[in-house]
């Protein structure tokens, strides 16, 4: 059963009367248990893709499938829901509440989720946070940690309500090497574990780490490295 | 999701938003600008409605060369808003009231009193009665405010049912007080007029013709008697003045206002008020929006994330309101402390005169007015921009990381 499949998808962006193709005419099937690399140059349409695949923009054409779920017929609450507890995002700026605490950002995606109560949400927040080595930072605020703590705190919250598909948009771009190769080497352990995973980069290093590169030019597909 | 994390997300926002501090000050700035420009303008339309329509003088037609004071009552007999025809000397006397401050003793025993100051000097067999200001002020002249001004007016309920010995020429008697009406209400800055009945003045006017008359005689001079001849006329309304004034010359008569309304300078001062609370309410609301803006921008970030992990439209507007609820909630309290203070700094320093000319009024129309302004617009704004930002990551380019 593939994780996240997307057929005859199109997304045309419209500019001062010019429309551009992000995504042409594309059909794949993404599988649990595998990292996958989309790589490609700026514009080449990889973000654009990884964000019709996670229900935060809309296709002109086509449909994304979740576990062979047709999500085009879904209302706007049930994409949330999706969004919730099926997907995890991480994106390369990392996207932290800059008010709340590390453990606190980690709590965000539970508070919504009712299989939590109060007590276990502060608990597995601060369990997510030691599962990336952050267990001496969990009352640090986003604004006292490295950019590679922010980022292993955005993994923490993308893992918070144990989601089957991750999606990262240029996880590492922002990071040092030492933290790209910690969060690239977590990344692979989550597909190992059975999830899905799907990383945006244009960094050539991700090849080393995944089980599918795909090359992105121009909305489409260009080749596929397994 | 549960109300106390609705309230944990907000208070977090709130507190932790530098953003915040500007916003309680822009939105204390709105709040206390509305409060101050409408309480402003209720103290002065307060003061003109209580100099236009609060003091009697204002409705008195004084007519000259009566003959015959009869014949005038009769020809004003049929309109309505003629309430009081009487003898310029039946209506009014100035007395020396316990030998230290001066009174002017108005003789009304109709119906005028009562519809005027809801009292009535006919409840008593009693005739030598006087109904009194609530305040006395026993200073050698009412006219002027000086220093001491406050520390000679006296409240007029310390005198009421005690005895007050009224002087005039050849007259000594005591007098009763059996009322006190609203002088702030009444007759406003005009602090020693007390009514009495009609038979009083004529008494105390009678007395002063006779002495007048023994001093003409002994000094052998003419005496005028041109005072015999004016009337008074009483309106019920300032309004109606103009057209019982008209209808007076019609018949022949000469006449004058005891008191004349500026009209002209009060339109003119009622226009500029208008016109600044215009302009405050415009700035008022600029500051809002600019205010509404700079807090829609800082938690547009906040907004993307929470949908991102699949929070949806409304939780997102719940956060949003109770966090606008709380700046608002928040700047009203400081802008009515502001209030306060503004109002005692002024309170302290006005001057005697204007204080109990024009004492100030909080308008809490004003108050609500403001709150419900500021809640309004940051509630509207919050739901326009999330309800209008259907595409998540197409905004996530303009946020500030």
């Amino acid at each position: 059963m593939s994780a996240i499949s997307i057929l005859n998808a199109t997304k045309i962006y419209q500019l001062k009367g010019t429309s551009d193709k992000a995504i042409n005419n594309l059909s794949y099937e993404f599988e649990y248990n595998k990292l996958y690399v989309i790589m490609g140059h700026s514009g080449s349409g990889k973000s654009t893709l990884i964000q019709c695949l996670g229900l935060l923009d809309e296709l002109n054409e086509g449909k994304v499938f979740i576990d062979n779920n047709d999500t085009s017929k879904l209302s706007e609450k049930e994409k949330n829901k999706i969004r919730n507890s099926k997907i995890g995002f991480i994106f390369q700026n990392y996207y932290l509440n800059n008010t709340m605490r590390a453990y606190e950002n980690v709590m965000l995606p539970m508070l919504i989720n009712k299989n939590y109560n109060n007590k276990d949400i502060k608990k597995i927040s601060k369990e997510m946070l030691s599962e990336v080595g952050l267990s001496e930072r969990v009352n640090h605020y986003p604004k006292e940690l490295s950019g590679g703590e922010q980022q292993r705190v955005a993994i923490a919250r993308a893992l918070a309500n144990e989601p089957d598909i991750i999606l990262a948009d240029e996880p590492t771009g922002n990071l040092d090497e030492e933290n790209e190769i910690y969060i690239l080497e977590k990344l692979r352990s989550l597909a190992n574990e059975g999830k899905c995973v799907i990383v945006v980069s244009h960094n050539a290093i991700v090849k080393k780490y995944s089980d599918v590169v795909i090359n992105m030019k121009k909305g489409k597909f260009e080749d596929l490295i397994i | 999701m549960r109300l106390k994390y609705y309230l944990f997300l907000t208070v977090k926002n709130f507190l932790h938003k530098k953003i915040n501090i500007l916003n309680v000050c822009l939105l204390t700035l709105v709040i206390t600008m509305t409060i101050v420009s409408l309480s402003f303008s209720k103290t002065f339309f307060r003061f003109i409605d209580n100099i236009i329509n609060g003091n009697m003088n204002h409705n008195v037609i004084i007519v000259k060369r009566v003959d015959s004071i009869e014949k005038l009552k009769k020809s004003l007999s049929d309109n309505k808003s003629v309430v009081y025809v009487e003898n310029y000397n039946s209506f009014n006397q100035y007395v020396t009231a316990n030998n230290n401050f001066e009174l002017e003793l108005i003789g009304i025993s109709d119906n005028y009193l009562e519809i005027l100051y809801g009292q009535n000097l006919n409840n008593t067999l009693e005739e030598k009665v006087l109904i009194c200001p609530s305040k006395f002020y026993l200073g050698a002249n009412p006219e002027e405010y000086d220093k001491n001004f406050l520390r000679n007016l006296k409240s007029g309920k310390e005198y009421l049912n005690d005895l007050i010995n009224i002087k005039s020429e050849g007259y000594d008697e005591n007098y009763k007080i059996i009322g006190i009406y609203d002088v702030d209400k009444y007759t406003y800055g005009e602090y020693n007029v007390c009514f009495t009945k009609k038979e009083n003045i004529d008494e105390i006017y009678m007395n002063y013709v006779m002495e007048l008359k023994t001093i003409c005689e002994e000094e052998n001079t003419i005496c005028s008697e041109s005072s015999f001849k004016q009337a008074v006329v009483i309106v019920d309304n300032i309004e109606n003045v103009t057209e019982v004034e008209e209808q007076i010359n019609n018949l022949g008569y000469i006449t004058s206002r005891k008191s004349k309304v500026n009209t002209d300078g009060i339109d003119f001062l009622t226009f500029t008020l208008l016109l600044i609370s215009i302009s405050i309410f415009i700035v008022t609301f600029i500051i809002l929006l600019i205010s509404n803006n700079k807090f829609l921008q800082y938690n547009k970030k906040n907004n993307l994330i929470y949908k991102t992990i699949g929070y949806d439209t409304k939780i997102l507007l719940k956060i949003n309101y109770l966090e606008a609820i709380m700046l608002s909630i928040i700047s009203f309290v400081i802008a009515t402390i502001l209030c306060f203070i503004i109002y005692f700094i002024l309170f302290y320093n006005f001057s005697a005169e204007i204080k109990l000319q024009m004492p100030i009024s909080v308008s809490i129309l004003s108050i609500i007015l403001s709150i419900m302004l500021t809640l309004g617009v940051s509630l509207l704004s919050t739901y326009l921009a999330i309800k209008n930002n259907k595409s998540i990551i197409g905004e996530f380019s303009d946020v500030e990381i």
